[in-house]
Formats: structure tokens, sequence, C-alpha cells
């Protein structure tokens, strides 16, 4: 057990934007010196403002914007390197279900078409054995076969969430982060998908980075809560604890907004 | 401002080059005689009789005669430069008439199918401008012709205009002189063009006027003429001076053909019977200055529009 | 007559005899005319040339393989239409893009035109044309205005000018369809790659670009043209080569902007590959700024093709612009370069026609969520 290296672990990660408001060569520094790590099977909640870096740390992780400094190593290799070297192993390490849904799917493929790419790269099943295995994917996520033939804009938020969930599966990830999957959805969907995600947590035995704004999105489906703040993570600690004993200054401040039952 | 018009300056060198280079191409590659006889041609005594120059030399001299302003001399046409300035302004009046025409008509009947959007009025001048923008310029001067000089002849009355030239056959007394002979000839290219400028201006006053600025002052009372005249038409006014930078490859191109349908004796003209004589001097000198006068308009397009709009300026630069 | 059209019930009947009438009358223009046209033309065929169809039906020869292939559309079209009307429409069918382009009215009567040139540039001559080639070529007279024997009339040189025009159509036509589509070809590929691989490509693709674009084409075209003895391909390959950096440009925007959407992220972090990215994702989203701007790259290359060729500089066989030319001023002999001028006219107007409505529907400011 302690021998298995972590799925992910980030170290020191720095992320920076150019900024032309800071001059001709001026960058805004987005993700600062950030370290987390994942343990298989474990669920983590990255919470902060909007605007605190996190889909930027979701981004830099599986290669979506360049990381300035620091290092991303998946089950002990380093990610970078295998995604020059072999991308599509990369993928299979860290999958990531995109904040905007719809943004995140091409709206000139069907729904259909869009999982059997990702399956055909990953396992090369085509033909009747891919439309099973999209069938099967649609399933697991609890969408029915006929969405197969729906275009992206020809569904519910919810069910876009899902169709991006179950893509982001087809390539069997051992990490799957969610950028703020629930934000955009009405409150009885959102606990439809988070029940969706912490059932798939237990049938796949996956580790789930889940990134929200606000601290009751994460209290019942992870183990430990991440807080970001400016680009930094100012806290970390597991979820009964921080909800029972938060240390910073800032924490307290999201707890606050936190609906009491 | 500065930087920028260097650069813009230096844009235009480089393109003038690419132009001298395009048509020395076109004669190094040509088929024998042709091409001996444009190489040969602007060295002066050596016609005929030197040998065969290598490309190198031969691109050295083609840029450096050029650049001291000769293009060569003909058996037919003399000195060539000489020949083809004595013509410029023929071609000239017609091309900035035709420019002028066409930025009234098209600025007209754009604003007004702006103003009347929607509206029958609306629908038929778009019919209409799809018509004249698709036509080609010589079949709108042949219809032109058709209707105000060869029907009328045809029924035995005057004809509207005169058949053909620049100007009276014993010489102009003054300039009003020449307008008959301007008319149909810039009323074809204004057509032509304008429909052009018709089109991008009504869709651009149409969205200049949907900005919640305009709506705003819409709702305060303002007047529509102002509104329209105000707001609509500055917005839409800026990129229509770059868009005549791209027009203008097509002003000169339509000179050719206008020049050929009416028989005005311009550059274009003198190309085309350049070809007819085998005077190839005159048609490499025809083609290198219409390239030029595209380089030197597409400069003044990119000089007005940075000097319209400052912030262009920092925009291009950055 | 309103309500029945409206509804496509009662047009069966009207079907029958005249199919595609229906739909015309419901506002559906193209699908109606293109229904109509080919039934109409087999119709016209065998009451004027009954003679000609029955002995060469069946032959191998090309004028029994033309009318088989006109009395084969006449008969999709007729089945088309009935079946169409016969069927009830389906309530609430949400309407893709293409069908929206082809029942947008003014696109249809577009398509109509292309469909009618293009059916008469290449039936044309094997059915309208009389076997005897010989005949058309010695008439009686010169400058005959248009009858019976001579539709469009006849030249200074005595040649019939209908014959003359459908061998123009196919030259002018074939050149510009040619041309057009070789540019878009060379634009859309050096577009797209140039704006979704950013960085030097793009810079030096974009440089060439401005560059082409700042020349005035038409006078170089011209003075090679002149210099040169140019085939019908060398021809349209170099007028494809003045097309393409329009096309280059409009395609490359639209690419850059492409780059930046969230999908293309999702499918790089998918170890989708760049490729696969480009062809398979990129270019079918940027499907409306390519037909937009090939249907215009058409329309100038038939421009450029008939221009050159009234200037005497084109292909030694015939083109609407060598008619025009030789028609010389339009009065008092207006049938010589009449008939092509505004055929040329008309097919440029109907690309530009089509074009419009295809940018309509594609316009990313327009909703296109159906
Ligand atoms: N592509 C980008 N270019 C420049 N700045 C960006 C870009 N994406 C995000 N930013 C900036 O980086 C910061 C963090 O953004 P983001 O990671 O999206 O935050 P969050 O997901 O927590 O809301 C914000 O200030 C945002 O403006
Ligand atoms: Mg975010």
């Amino acid at each position: 057990m302690t021998a298995a290296p972590p799925v992910l672990e980030i170290t020191g990660l720095r992320v920076s934007y150019s900024d032309r408001r800071r001059g001709a060569h001026g960058r805004f520094t987005a993700v600062d010196g950030v370290d987390l790590t994942l343990a298989r099977g474990e669920a983590v909640g990255l919470v902060g403002e909007s605007g605190s870096g996190k889909s930027t740390l979701a981004r830099a992780v599986v290669g979506v914007v360049p990381v300035e400094a620091g290092e991303v190593r998946a089950g002990g290799e380093d990610l970078g390197l295998l995604r020059e070297r072999d991308p599509r192993a990369a993928a299979r390490r860290v999958q990531m279900v995109f904040q905007d849904a719809q943004g995140a799917l091409d709206p000139r493929q069907r729904v259909g078409s869009a999982l059997g790419e990702v399956l055909r790269l990953h396992d090369g099943s085509v033909g009747s054995e891919g439309a099973d295995a999209v069938a099967a994917l649609l399933a697991r996520v609890g969408l029915e076969e006929s969405h197969a033939r729906r275009f992206p804009h020809q569904l519910s938020g919810g069910q876009r969430q899902r169709v991006g969930i179950a893509r982001a599966l087809a390539v069997e990830p051992d990490v799957l982060i969610l950028d703020e999957p629930v934000s955009a959805l009405d409150v009885s969907v959102q606990a439809q998908i988070l029940t969706l995600l912490d059932g798939l947590r237990r049938d796949l035995d996956l580790s789930v980075l889940l990134i929200a704004h606000d601290l009751a999105v994460v209290r019942n489906v992870c183990h430990r809560v991440a807080v970001m703040y400016r680009g930094r993570l100012v806290e970390t600690a597991p979820t009964d604890a921080l909800f029972a004993a938060p240390t910073d200054p800032y924490t307290r401040a999201l707890l606050d907004a936190v609906p009491r039952l | 401002m500065l930087s920028y018009a260097i650069r813009r300056l230096a844009v235009a060198v480089v393109l003038a080059f690419g132009v001298a280079t395009v048509c020395f191409a076109l004669v190094w590659f040509a088929p024998g005689d042709e091409r001996s006889d444009l190489l040969l041609s602007g060295r002066g005594a050596v016609v005929d009789t030197g040998p065969e120059p290598g490309l190198v030399e031969a691109y050295g001299d083609w840029v450096g005669s050029l650049l001291r302003g000769d293009l060569g001399t003909s058996e037919r046409s003399g000195n060539v430069a000489r020949w083809l300035l004595a013509r410029l302004p023929h071609t000239l009046a017609l091309s900035v008439s035709g420019l002028v025409l066409a930025v009234v008509f098209g600025v007209g009947v754009g604003v007004l199918q702006a103003a009347r959007a929607g509206t029958v009025l609306d629908r038929l001048l778009t019919l209409g401008t799809v018509v004249a923008y698709s036509a080609p310029a010589f079949w709108v001067g042949i219809l032109l012709g058709g209707a105000f000089i060869h029907k009328p002849m045809e029924l035995g009355m005057e004809p509207l205009f005169p058949l053909t030239g620049v100007a009276p056959p014993g010489g102009a007394t003054s300039l009003l002189d020449y307008i008959p002979y301007l008319v149909l000839p810039a009323l074809t290219l204004g057509i032509v063009l304008g429909a052009g400028i018709a089109r991008y201006t009504r869709a651009a006053m149409l969205e200049a006027l949907a900005q919640d600025y305009v709506r705003s002052a819409r709702a305060r009372g303002l007047s529509e003429m102002r509104v329209l005249f105000r707001h609509g038409l500055r917005t839409a006014l800026l990129p229509l001076i770059s868009l005549l930078g791209v027009y203008l490859p097509v002003l000169l191109t339509g000179a050719v053909f206008v020049e050929t349908v009416f028989s005005r004796t311009g550059i274009g003209l003198a190309m085309m019977e350049a070809i007819l004589g085998q005077d190839l001097q005159v048609l490499m000198g025809g083609a290198l200055m219409f390239g030029f006068a595209a380089v030197v308009g597409n400069l003044i397009a990119d000089l007005l529009y940075g000097w319209a709009d400052p912030r262009i300026g920092d925009a291009v630069r950055g | 007559m309103q309500s029945v059209a409206r509804h496509q019930r009662g047009g069966v009947g009207l079907s029958v005899f005249l199919p595609g009438a229906p739909q015309i009358l419901a506002g559906r223009v193209a699908e109606g005319l293109l229904a109509l046209m080919p039934w109409l033309s087999a119709i016209l065929l065998l009451v004027l040339r009954a003679d000609l169809v029955s002995s060469q039906l069946g032959e191998g020869s090309t004028v029994g393989r033309a009318s088989m292939a006109l009395l084969a559309a006449a008969g999709l079209a007729w089945a088309w239409s009935l079946r169409d009307v016969s069927t009830p429409p389906e309530a609430g069918a949400g309407q893709g893009a293409w069908v929206r382009i082809v029942r947008d009215p003014w696109a249809g009567i577009g398509l109509a035109i292309l469909l009618f040139f293009a059916g008469l540039s290449l039936l044309g001559p094997p059915l309208l044309l009389p076997e005897d080639p010989g005949r058309t070529q010695t008439t009686e007279e010169g400058f005959l205005p248009p009858s019976m024997d001579h539709p469009m009339g006849t030249d200074n040189a005595k040649s019939d000018v209908f014959e003359r025009f459908l061998d123009g159509a196919r030259v002018t036509l074939g050149i510009g369809l040619l041309a057009g589509l070789g540019g878009a070809l060379i634009g859309v590929t050096l577009g797209a790659w140039a704006g979704f691989t950013g960085g030097w490509v793009d810079r030096v693709v974009m440089r060439c670009v401005d560059f082409f674009i700042a020349l005035p084409k038409l006078v170089l075209l011209i003075a090679l043209a002149a210099l040169y003895d140019l085939g019908p391909v060398t021809l349209a390959l170099f007028i494809a080569f003045v097309q393409w950096p329009a096309l280059a440009r409009i395609v490359r925007a639209e690419a850059v902007a492409l780059a930046q959407r969230e999908f293309v992220h999702a499918l790089r972090a998918f170890g989708v590959s760049e490729r696969r990215i480009l062809f398979r994702h990129v270019l079918p989203n940027a499907q409306g700024v390519i037909l937009v701007g090939t249907a215009l790259a058409v329309a100038n290359a038939l421009l450029i093709e008939a221009g050159l060729s009234f200037l005497g500089l084109g292909l030694d066989s015939a083109s609407w612009g060598r008619l025009i030319k030789d028609g010389g001023a339009l009065f008092p002999h207006w049938w010589v370069g009449g008939f092509a001028g505004m055929s040329l006219v008309l097919v440029v107007v109907a690309l530009n026609l089509v074009a419009d409505a295809v940018r309509d529907v594609f316009d990313p400011r327009a909703d296109v969520t159906v």
C-alpha cells in the first residue's frame, strides 16, 4: 500500500498567462506553487471563489495550458513527458470534464460519434462493438441509447454534463477531474450528478478531483477538501475537520456562505 | 502614428519589389522570342545582338532600370515610360471619377437601405446590388453603351454620348470637353464597384444601429437623421476606408475592360493594343504601372485608415 | 388553392402533372424548381424531338445517354414530388442547416438557375443541336435575328449563336468551376493550416496572402495570357492561383477562432491528433465560410475566364466572353452577345444568392440552436 505512488501528485505547480495590461511581456500568475496529492479511490474537493485559478490548475494538469514551473506526476511518472511521448497513455492517466459542458463538445458532432471517436482512439472498438460500447457508456452515466443520436444543443444541461463524464470515462482514466460540473445546474439536477459521481468513484475505484466554488457541493462526496485563493492553496484538510475547525480566515468566509442545515 | 506609417511604407516597398519580381518571372519563363525581346530591349544598343544575360544579371538589369524609371524602349512606341505616362491621365481620370461615383452610389444606396431596412424598397435595392455586383465591368459597359449610344443610333437619333475616345477629334479646348467622354466609362466603374460598397455599407450601418448606445440615443429622442449619420455612418465608414484598398486592384483591372469597351486611350487600352501589335515592352510596362499603382493605393488606404482611427496604430503594432 | 398549397394535401393532383408545382406554391422554391425543371425539359424533349429520342434511346450514343439521363431525372423528380406531397409534414421536426439553405426562397432560385445551366451545358449539345454539324456552320446569312431555326440568331461568321452559346457554357462554366474549386482547395488548406497551427506557419502564409491580395491579379493574368500559350487546364490553374488568397484569409480567421474553442482543447486532452482535430473538427465547423468562399471563388473564376476571353486572351475555343466580344456593341445585333452576357450575370447572381443564404444560415451571430 505504501509502496504504490499516488495516482496524481502535483508539486510546486505554477501557471501564468500573458497579460498585456502589465506591459508588452507582462504575465499574470494564475496558479502559484500548488501542491496536491490524490490517492487511488480518493475524492478531493477543490474549492475557491471564481477566478482563484481552479480551472487553470485543472487545465495545466491535463496539458491544455502549459506548465511554467513545478511537476505533475501520475503513478510516479512525469505526466508532461509521458504526454509528449504518448498522448493517449497520458490521457488514460488523468481525464477532465470541462467547465463549459456545451463548449467542450463539437457542436457538429452527435453524442454517439463523439463518444465513439474517443473509444476508437483508445481501445480500437469499432462497428457494432463500438456502438455497444457507446451504449454501455451512456447507460453508465444514466443516459439512454437514443441520446447517442442527439447533437449537443439538443440536450439539457444535466444531460450534457453526463455526456462529458461519459466521454471522460471512455478512456478508463485513473483520475477524473471535474471542473464545476454542477455550477450551472438546478439544485435537484446537481444532486443527481453528485450521486452519479459518487457511485462511479466507488464502482470504478476512480480518483476524483471535484472543483466547485462553494463548499456545500463537495461536502457529501469528498474525503478531503483543498481551498484555493488567488492561485494558492490556503488550506487542505479532511472534509469533516475542515467543516468543524477551519484554520484559514478565507475558508471561514467560505463556510459562512454555506447555508446551515 | 509615425512608426505605423513607416512600417506601412516598408511593406509597400517590399510589395513593389514583389510586383517587379513577378513581372520579371513572367518574362523570364516566357517562350523564346518574347523573352529575349523583353530582356534585351532595356539595354539600349544591344537590341537583337547581345548575348542572353544570365538570371542574376537579367534580374539586376530589370530592377536597376525600374529604379531609374526606365521601362525600356519599343520599336512601335519609343520610350515606353513616356508613352505610358502620356496616357496615364486618361486612366487616372477614369479611375478617380469611377471611385468617386462608386462611393457616392454605394454609401448613398447603403444608407438608404439601412434607413428603410425590411421595406420593399430595401429588398429591391438588395436584388439590384446583387445583380450589379455580379456583373462584369465589360458587360455593364456594353449595356450602358448600348442604351445611350448604340440604341439611339439604331433608331436614327444622335447618340447621347460620344462614341469612342477621350476627347473631341480636334482636341479639347477646355476641361469640360472631356466630360462627355468620361460619363459612361466612369458610370460603369461606379456601378460595378458601388454595388459592393452598398452591400457593405448596408450591413455595417445595420450593425452599428443595433448597438446599445445608438438605441439609447434614439430613446433619448435624437432625430432619426442624427442617429443615422452621427452614430450609424460614422462607425460604418471607418472600415470602408480599408475596403477601398481592397477594391483598388478591381478599380484598375476594371479600367482595362472599360477602356477596351469604350476605346479610351488609357494605359489599359495601350496594353491591349500592345498585345495585338506584339509590342511586349508596352504590355509589361503597363502591367508594372498597374502593379505599382495598386501598391501605392494600398499604402494610401492604410495611411488614411491609421489617420482616421488613431487606435489602429497601436493595434497593428501589437 | 392557397390552403391546398399550404398543407400540400390536395397537391397530389397537381403533382401528377406538374411535379414540383405544389412545393413552389408552398414557398419551397428550390425543391419545386429542381423537380419541375427536369420534368418540363423531358416533356419538351419528347414533344419536340420525339423522332430523335425514339431512335436513339437505348443506343450507346451520346444522344441516347443524354436522353436517358434526362428521362431518369424527370422520373425521379416525379416520384419525389408525389411522395413529398402525400407525406404529412412532420410536426415540430427540426430543420438542419442544409434544409434551411435549400428552403430559403432566394437561395432556391439561385440553385435552380445553377441546375438549369449545368443541365443545359451537359445535356444541351447532344439533345438540342441538330445531328448534322455542317448545317449550322453554313447558314444562309450572317446576323440573322433569332428564329425557330436559330433560337439565338447567327453571328457575323454565319454560325449559329445557340451552338456557340452551348459550347461557351461548357467552357466558361467548366473552367470557372475547375478554377474556383481549385482555388478553394488551395485556399482552404493553407488558411485552415495557418490559422489552426499559428506561429511562424501562420505568419508566413498570411504574408503571402497579403502580398497576393494587393496585386492587380487580372492585369498580371492578362500579361501571362499574352506571353504564354495556355491550355484549358493551365488557364484554370492560373485562375485558381489568383483565387486562393481571399479564401485563405477568411478560412484562416475562422480557424483561428475555432482553434481557441473549448472542444478543441478537450479533444487534445483525449490525445486526439492535431491532424484529426483539424480535418474532422475544425474544417467541418468552418463549412459555412468554406462554402460561401467557394461559391464566390467559382463566381470570380467565371468572371475572370469570361473577361480574358472578352479581351481575346482566353482559350481559342468558344467561351461566353468570346461571344460577348464578337457581339461588339449591343445594337443592332443584340442577340450575338446578349444571351451570353445575360447568362453570365445570371450564373454569378445565382452563386451570390446561394452564398448569401449560406452565410445567413451559418452566421455565428444568427441563432443557430434549432
Ligand atoms: N486564457 C486566459 N488568458 C488570460 N488569463 C486567464 C485565462 N484564463 C483564465 N485567466 C485568468 O486567470 C485567473 C484564474 O482563472 P480560472 O482558472 O478560470 O479561475 P476559476 O476557474 O477558479 O474561476 C482569472 O483571473 C482569469 O481571469
Ligand atoms: Mg473555472
